[in-house]
């Protein structure tokens, strides 16, 4: 736990730095003693796992934090061995359907009866915490289930609910069907505001007070660094925490002027969109795509390779005089985007259409330059 | 005559609607004629009805009727032509030789089975690709050369096989009298004759014909035992065996080639000792039985595949082309004139054009169309047989295109090529890849804006090919190709502009080992952190940050060792972090050769993305610049976390194995930088007593984990009491020196 990003991650309800509200109601769930299924969703980063852990502790304990890793194996129907990694503690277990690839069906089916049918028996609590006899399945990244496996899910939701508990975890809630969105609560953790993610890093900076000494004293200049670094990592927590960290360890001392340290792969994107407003040719574009196939094979995902180009899109034809009719300009390129965006998820030969998104724009802003 | 018109009007109405069947009955009813004709001249039903009534009556008489809608029609008896016994035995009554029955029995039993297809003018049950099969080596149509280098070959064996010599000393024999190579390797185009001239060359010589071909069982000991069985044994008509493996090119062939390599490599070992070394008469006839007495012949078409890299060297290769068209003409018409065929010369040849030379689907196209081959050559795209043209030289012709002829027509011929040569997928990658390069003609991008969707299309049509398995789909894809024709072809195209070179494959590769590395650097997470992290975002969201967490950046980077108390927290943080990671330290050497220290798993190839060459330069720079302090660090790390006890009694060992350690470590003292102090501890050498424990210079069996486990902590000053340390100050020079320092000169250094 050497991360700041884990190092100062809430470990109870109480010690919650923000969404207030969502922390009670998961307090009064707490001490209930039982829960519903339960489906987390919001963006990255945002605390939906934290609150699910600190919530899972306040019911069993410190239990919850003696975690080890099982690498499982499952037999699919095909025969083919199937070898996955699976994190539990005493009272819960957690699973990743994207490693097992298109086989989750068989693992959702198998393991949850698996746990489902085995009923836990704990005679040290038996008078006290006669409620929680079931398990906990936190499913992560549940967005990527198959709709097999998904549907897999929806019987065994009800049929062992006497032993088992699900909670989901996913970023949208747009490719989870509505069977499984109807069986269990659902809880939405927002992203925090500048303000909140704000008072986490000052946080963090109070505990560590040789490290405070290289940020600067004023308080404004150090919330005018905290919005900054908020706004570069998208209100993510996580990543603004670990940007945070390597700013300090990286630079002598913090100033406002310090440059941001962005990932080198969004540098590229930065440097690909301002070529690709500046320069409409077809050598640009042969350039363009020696550098997305740069991105994507550092495994950066073609979706958020889109989403990247399209935001600096967006902000270079703010900037550039040349540019007339920037609002229908920006709208069109919005409107690529989404075509693009569904191809991406529908397709699977991602270059195709990352170059084709490109050479869109390239038309959209050729029509109308001066 | 009135039964049969009746007949009809029963069938129709039965035919028409069942209930009326019971109403109408026999009569015959006045009604509106069906929608629909009935011509019952050659049906079964009327024809045994007929006969059924009387046969004596309508022997050799036609009919006329009349049918409902007026139309004539005349119905012929069918002649019965079949001998039958009866009739005999009708006409003479009485004497009836058993001798002239069994005649005629026997001539029944020969009449009729050519009776039954009577349907077609001509009667003939054998494919005439068989029935004219050369049967003589005269026979042969086109490469006569290669069909006497052969013989010249097979007749080499002669001596082997039949034991009878040769009638002039031949240089390109071996030490018993046989070719040198004992594998003839016939590859070729198929329909070139290659079977049959194996077939007829070793008929020709005299030898019985064993053939071992793709339809048999081809794999594991069945067919070694069944090859031993032929190359040894003698065949009942006492002529020597020749074995001909017919079509040896299939992907499943390893183990047969595997078989034919194991004999001949036998074979050449039982050769070598037989002749050289003077062996007993027992262990001679056992050598003997391992040596190749009967010639093989292997026959194929694509002699470059794989499997037969290993059966090349070792055979006589043979390469059988397309025969001439003038051969192929001679032996055609040749036939044509046995089989009665009336063909002009002009549709002669359009059928060796079709088939492109080769003799057997000329005369499959000769028997089976023959009469209707005008209107065959009429549209000869139909029949015309899957061309072999490689599929760059597809993406060629798609994109020169070729001024003399009509666009409309060139898209027409490419169409066909692409349907036929089925090989729409690589052609279409090929044409993504050099969408850039290419010469055009293109306003504001509209046609690339094009080309978009249609890869998008592209991409739909292949992944329901793959994922559902939609092969329907596959029709479609030659559309793509012919929307770049339509788009990029420039007749200043030529292979230079396009780009046959697959790129995507060099990203896969690239990406497959980013991915094992991120994958490698999360499945060694321990358990809280293994949760917290996606492994999905690990590339993109954290290692980045990461990275420069562990490679915190200084001042005053050239005096690292003087750093200020808040300056050591930072190294201490990443050395912890990078424990987390499970990243090790080590060295490696560059391009240069000179030893730079490396992060392991490499997570700067994740997080480096820019091909910008001074950038990694600079960033590796930085690294091998900072690493060893962290190192050191990292090595406090763990020697905090251990506890008393064991390190106490790693201390005794380490004592007891001290000198020879000195001379490990003055051999591994090969650093570039002088380093201002190498650092010996006792504590750490856990893992690896009796090995070098330089710093610096890195042991070689280190194991980066070692310090995951966490014992109980353990301070300073106990430490300090325990044991002596030792620092080697310039290592490995003559003016090295050896003496004791405290703990406070060790830390704050």
């Amino acid at each position: 736990m050497s991360l700041w990003a884990d190092k100062y991650r809430p470990k109870t309800l109480d010690d919650l730095d923000y969404h207030g509200k969502i922390s009670n109601m998961l307090s009064s769930l707490a001490l209930s003693g039982d829960f519903p299924h339960l489906l987390f969703h919001g963006p990255s980063g945002a605390g939906k796992k934290t609150r699910i852990l600190a919530t899972l502790r306040q019911i069993y304990g410190p239990n919850i934090e003696k975690l080890k890793v099982d690498p499982k194996v499952f037999v699919t129907p095909t025969k083919r061995k199937l070898e996955f990694n699976v994190v539990s503690s005493p009272n819960h277990l957690e699973i990743t359907p994207s490693d097992m690839n298109n086989n989750d069906r068989v693992v959702i089916q198998d393991l949850l009866k698996e746990v489902a049918q085995t009923e836990t028996i704990d005679f040290t609590h038996v008078s006290e915490h006669k409620k929680n006899r079931f398990k906990v399945v936190i499913i992560n990244e549940a967005e990527l289930l198959t709709r097999d496996a998904q549907a897999a899910l929806r019987r065994t939701m009800e049929k062992y609910s006497a032993n088992i508990r699900l909670v989901l975890v996913c970023n949208s809630i747009s490719s989870i069907i509505e069977p499984i969105k109807s069986r269990t609560l659902l809880i939405r953790v927002a992203a925090p505001t500048d303000e909140e993610m704000g008072l986490v890093f000052e946080k963090v900076l109070k505990d560590q007070p040789e490290v405070a000494k290289s940020f600067p004293a004023d308080e404004t200049e150090r919330q005018q660094i905290y919005s900054k670094i908020a706004r570069v990592t998208d209100h993510n927590l996580r990543t603004g925490l670990l940007l945070l960290e390597a700013l300090y360890s990286y630079n002598p001392s913090i100033t406002i002027k310090t440059p941001m340290i962005m990932p080198d792969w969004e540098n590229v994107i930065k440097k690909l969109a301002i070529g690709i407003v500046s320069e409409r040719t077809v050598s640009k574009l042969q350039q363009s795509r020696s550098d997305l196939y740069e991105l994507i094979s550092h495994s950066i995902p073609a979706k958020l390779i889109l989403k990247k180009l399209t935001i600096e899109f967006w902000r270079l034809v703010d900037e550039d005089s040349k540019i007339k009719n920037t609002d229908t300009v920006k709208m069109d390129i919005v409107q690529q985007a989404s075509i693009f965006d569904e191809r991406l998820s529908l397709g699977s030969k991602d270059i195709f259409h990352l170059e084709g998104f490109i050479t869109k724009v390239m038309v959209v802003l050729e029509k109308n330059v001066l | 005559m009135t039964d049969l018109s009746f007949d009809i009007k029963f069938s129709e109405s039965c035919l028409s609607h069942d209930g009326r069947r019971s109403s109408t009955g026999i009569a015959t009813v006045d009604e509106p004629a069906p929608t629909f004709e009935l011509n019952f001249n050659s049906s079964i039903l009327t024809s045994s009805t007929l006969s059924s009534v009387k046969r004596s009556q309508v022997i050799n008489q036609e009919k006329n009727l009349h049918l409902q809608n007026g139309r004539r029609i005349s119905l012929k008896r069918r002649e019965n032509q079949a001998l039958e016994i009866e009739d005999i035995v009708k006409n003479k009554s009485f004497d009836v030789g058993i001798k002239d029955i069994y005649q005629s029995m026997e001539l029944q039993s020969m009449v009729t089975p050519t009776q039954q297809p009577k349907r077609s003018k001509k009667i003939s049950t054998e494919l005439w690709a068989e029935k004219w099969r050369p049967g003589n080596f005269l026979e042969l149509a086109g490469n006569e050369r290669t069909n006497r280098h052969l013989l010249n070959w097979l007749r080499k064996w002669s001596k082997a096989a039949h034991g009878e010599s040769l009638p002039s000393e031949e240089e390109s024999l071996d030490l018993l009298q046989r070719p040198q190579k004992k594998i003839l390797l016939i590859h070729g185009p198929p329909g070139a004759g290659k079977t049959t001239v194996a077939h007829i060359i070793a008929k020709q010589l005299g030898y019985e014909v064993a053939e071992i071909n793709a339809s048999d069982e081809r794999a594991g000991p069945e067919v070694r035992e069944k090859v031993h069985t032929v190359l040894t044994t003698q065949s009942f008509s006492k002529k020597p065996v020749c074995l001909i493996a017919d079509e040896v090119d299939g992907s499943s062939e390893h183990g047969f080639i595997k078989v034919l390599l194991d004999i001949v490599s036998n074979d050449a070992k039982a050769t070598k000792s037989l002749h050289y070394s003077n062996l007993s008469k027992d262990k001679k006839a056992k050598l003997r039985r391992k040596l190749l007495t009967r010639p093989i012949i292997a026959i194929c078409n694509d002699v470059y595949t794989r499997s037969l890299d290993r059966l090349r060297a070792v055979s006589e290769i043979v390469a059988f082309r397309k025969s001439s068209t003038r051969s192929v003409k001679e032996r055609l018409k040749l036939i044509c004139d046995a089989e009665k065929i009336d063909i002009s010369e002009r549709n002669l040849n359009a059928i060796i054009d079709i088939t492109d030379c080769d003799l057997r689907s000329s005369l499959n196209l000769l028997q089976f169309q023959g009469e209707k081959l005008e209107s065959i050559l009429g549209d000869s795209d139909t029949k015309r047989k899957d061309s072999q043209l490689s599929w760059f030289s597809i993406a060629l012709k798609l994109f020169k295109r070729n001024t003399k002829v009509e666009k409309k027509v060139q898209v027409k011929e490419l169409s066909t090529l692409l349907d036929t040569s089925g090989v729409y997928e690589r052609v279409s990658n090929t044409c993504f890849n050099s969408l850039h390069s290419l010469t055009y003609q293109d306003a504001q991008f509209g046609k690339l804006a094009e080309i978009a969707d249609w890869l998008w299309f592209y991409d739909c049509i292949s992944s329901s090919i793959y994922e559902h398995q939609a092969q329907e789909m596959s029709r479609y894809g030659t559309l793509i190709p012919l929307k770049m024709f339509l788009n990029f072809s420039d007749p200043s195209n030529t292979h230079e502009t396009v780009n046959m070179k697959n790129s995507t494959n060099q990203y896969f590769e690239k990406k497959k080992v980013v991915n094992e590395i991120v994958k490698s650097i999360h499945s060694n997470l321990e358990a809280s952190l293994f949760s917290s992290l996606r492994r999905s975002d690990m590339a993109s969201q954290t290692l980045p940050y990461v990275y420069h967490i562990v490679l915190p950046n200084f001042k005053n980077m050239a005096r690292l060792i003087s750093l200020k108390p808040e300056e050591k927290i930072k190294l201490t943080e990443a050395a912890k972090v990078l424990k987390e990671f499970g990243f090790t330290i080590e060295q490696a050497k560059d391009e240069t050769f000179t030893y730079i220290q490396k992060l392991v798993p490499p997570i700067d190839t994740v997080v480096n993305c820019q091909n910008d060459l001074s950038h990694q330069k600079s960033l590796s720079a930085h690294a091998n610049q900072i690493l060893p302090y962290i190192e050191i660090e990292l090595k406090r790390l763990n020697i905090t976390k251990r506890n008393l006890a064991n390190s106490e009694q790693d201390f005794k060992k380490l004592q007891g194995s001290s000198k020879r350690r000195n001379i490990g470590l003055a051999s591994s003292s090969n650093n570039r930088k002088s380093r201002a102090a190498s650092l010996q501890e006792g504590g750490q050498t856990r893992d690896q007593l009796g090995t070098s424990i330089d710093f610096f210079a890195k042991s070689l069996n280190r194991d980066g984990s070692s310090g995951r486990t966490t014992p109980a902590p353990q301070t300073n000053s106990q430490r300090g009491t325990t044991g002596r340390i030792w620092v080697r100050y310039n290592e490995g020079f003559s003016n090295a020196v050896r003496r004791n320092i405290t703990w406070e000169e060790l830390w704050n250094f």
